[in-house]
């Protein structure tokens, strides 16, 4: 009786229930029994399915509640400005932060292809969240050692979190979650900027409560120094391990994968986007939005090296004092993406796409040029709040543009062929703009930042709308 | 539905060009606003520099505990040379050393340094000793930033009395 269930129960996993009640009244079984047994086993199965569903959403929920802890309190701002402390200077600093930025893009291009080809498991990515949350660990270390070569590998090893949290992560999470999940997950992403925030802020009160040099503790009669840093890249390392703790525990579903050479595919795909790209960049708005985008793309991951930097070093005694004013300055600003991309979307469809674009970049400017022009918390807040919707502008207008002009087979190339071609540009262009910080100075720096924003970015997007001045809004 | 589009039809939208000159328009409004806004707004207090100072150490090199300062030469050909290190909590910007000998004190400013947090400075100094006299008594006296001005922190000086010649 024991093996009959068992041939049932491999049936039933292979064909739906009415076939099998088919199949297997051919096989002189009881009728009523058949329908008995697969009534018994459907209601087992559908149990046991919201059973995994609910468990998965649990899961996944934690997992990005930890994640968000950790942006909050390993921030970038934070990462940039104890880098500077621990010795580096503003050249090793800007450089560093673009080969991470380089690095993210190589290792996110290889992780998608390599997920078209071989299965992924929720352990592997989950595993190099584990990673990415040792490298804080690292990173604290080095500030405590003064060793900017540790400090730079841990930077560069934490680039490896681009995979739990990037397209690989987003892939799972759409292939194990139903298109209508619950209210817990549908919402993560607002829920998920509160507490980034906190988190951000709770980060840099931590980190002014006890300074770099060591707060002295007794314990026990043992005496001990604490810092913050230490404490906050902790919290920042433990949320990360543990979001890619629960992450592999994650029911995923079975998906048939082609099993070829992953090198050969990787060297194919490299191949086709060759080909591709003369294709692409023949239309001349594709290839002044590509060009538009890298240029864009340099200044906000230089700007974004030194904003942290500049900010604590100006008014470390004044207002809020220390890091509590980064946090603040960023809190404000991470709140916009609250309401930045309905604005946007709304706004495109009135005034149009590249007019749009323009505005953004505009609106992004304002930001370096307020650190120059006026240095004064107040303003930079404000400056910063709108570079930051100006960012989220430009962002979904360049979205819904590529979306217009490119079928979905050219976008996936057009977006795979920006990862592999800013490479050298940023090699070249970063490293640059890092040794002008350090012979110039950070406000120089910001100046001509904002300038190339507005005199190199903004008149490939005028060109093209003298150029396509229709009736039909683009 | 015929009328419907013949309505679309004829409704004109805003034009490309028209709507980038308007919002490029409010964009430097904007912008103009907020570079010019916020100078006038004084919100933050004077920055405390006895606070900074309060941050800032410096302390001897020490090796087999001898302190790392040696004269050497002779008449106006002398030297002083020293090794301190920045364990503070302040980048330091510059240095005042006082050289007090038998017949006069020497002043020496050293200026645009960088003595970052944790890190040893070694210096040779020209001394006359003709003119100052052998020396009892040597006193480093830092100098940092605050808001963007050079400030002396005079209470947070290192001084050493045990010099040694240098071999």
């Amino acid at each position: 009786m024991a093996k009959k269930d068992g041939k049932k129960k491999k049936e039933v996993d292979d064909s739906s229930l009415q076939e099998l009640g088919f199949k297997v009244k051919g096989k002189n079984h009881i009728n009523s029994e058949i329908e008995q047994a697969i009534e018994k086993y459907a209601k087992t199965r559908q149990s046991n399915k919201k059973d995994i569903e609910s468990k998965n959403i649990k899961r996944f929920f934690c997992k990005e509640v930890f994640d968000r802890i950790s942006y909050g309190f390993g921030s970038q701002q934070f990462i940039n400005i104890l880098f500077f402390h621990t010795g580096a200077s503003y050249f090793t600093v800007g450089a560093i932060n673009g080969i991470r930025v380089i690095l993210n893009l190589i290792i996110s291009f290889i992780a998608d292809e390599y997920s078209r080809l071989r299965k992924v498991s929720r352990k592997f990515i989950g595993f190099t969240g584990v990673i990415f949350g040792f490298s804080f660990i690292f990173m604290a270390m080095a500030r405590f050692l003064h060793s900017v070569p540790l400090f730079a590998f841990a930077l560069l090893i934490g680039s490896i979190g681009a995979v739990s949290y990037g397209e690989l992560y987003q892939k799972l999470f759409r292939e194990v979650m139903k298109k209508e999940r619950s209210k817990l997950l549908r919402n993560i992403g607002h829920y998920g900027l509160i507490i980034t925030g906190i988190s951000i802020v709770l980060g840099g009160y931590i980190m002014d409560k006890f300074p770099a040099f060591g707060t002295p503790l007794t314990i026990f009669g043992q005496e001990f120094r604490i810092f913050g840093y230490f404490i906050a890249f902790q919290i920042a390392a433990i949320s990360s391990i543990l979001a890619g703790y629960f992450l592999s525990f994650v029911k995923e579903k079975h998906v048939s994968i082609e099993k070829t050479s992953v090198l050969n595919h990787i060297n194919s795909r490299i191949m086709e986007i060759k080909e591709n790209i003369p294709v692409l960049i023949r239309n001349r708005v594709i290839l002044a939005l590509f060009v538009a985008t890298l240029i864009t793309g340099m200044v906000q991951t230089l700007a974004n090296s030194y904003y942290g930097i500049y900010l604590y070093e100006t008014f470390r005694y004044s207002y809020f004092k220390g890091f509590t004013n980064i946090a603040i300055i960023f809190l404000i600003a991470i709140m916009t993406s609250f309401f930045s991309p309905y604005i946007v979307r709304k706004n495109a469809h009135d005034y149009g796409k590249l007019p749009m674009m323009v505005f953004g970049t505009l609106l992004m400017a304002i930001m370096p040029l307020t650190y120059y022009y006026n240095p004064n918390l107040v303003s930079i807040a404000v400056g910063t709040l709108i570079g930051f919707i100006g960012a989220a502008i430009l962002g979904v207008a360049h979205g819904l543009l590529t979306t217009d002009l490119m079928s979905e087979n050219e976008r996936k190339i057009y977006f795979s062929s920006y990862s592999i071609l800013i490479i050298i540009p940023y090699l070249i262009m970063i490293p640059l703009g890092s040794y002008l910080a350090q012979i110039y100075g950070l406000k120089n720096l910001f100046l001509v930042l904002g300038l190339i924003l507005i005199f190199l970015v903004v008149p490939f997007y005028l060109t093209l709308i003298f150029t396509y001045n229709k009736k039909e809004k683009i | 539905m015929d009328y419907m589009r013949l309505i679309t039809k004829q409704k004109r939208g805003l034009s490309p060009l028209i709507a980038t000159i308007l919002l490029i328009a409010f964009a430097v409004a904007l912008g103009a606003f907020v570079m010019s806004w916020g100078s006038t707004v004084d919100i933050s207090g004077e920055i405390d520099s006895t606070q900074k100072c309060s941050e800032t150490s410096l302390k001897l090199g020490v090796v087999n505990n001898f302190p790392q300062v040696y004269y050497g030469g002779e008449g106006n050909n002398g030297f002083l040379e020293f090794t301190i290190e920045n364990n503070g909590n302040q980048e330091i910007k510059g240095l005042i050393v006082w050289v007090v000998g038998e017949k006069e004190t020497m002043i020496s400013e050293i200026e645009k340094l960088q003595i970052k947090i944790g890190y040893p400075l070694t210096k040779k100094l020209n001394y006359n000793f003709n003119k100052y006299g052998e020396i009892k008594k040597i006193k480093f006296i830092p100098k940092i930033t605050v808001n963007e001005e050079i400030v002396t922190c005079a209470k947070n000086s290192v001084e050493e009395e045990t010099i040694t010649k240098s071999n």
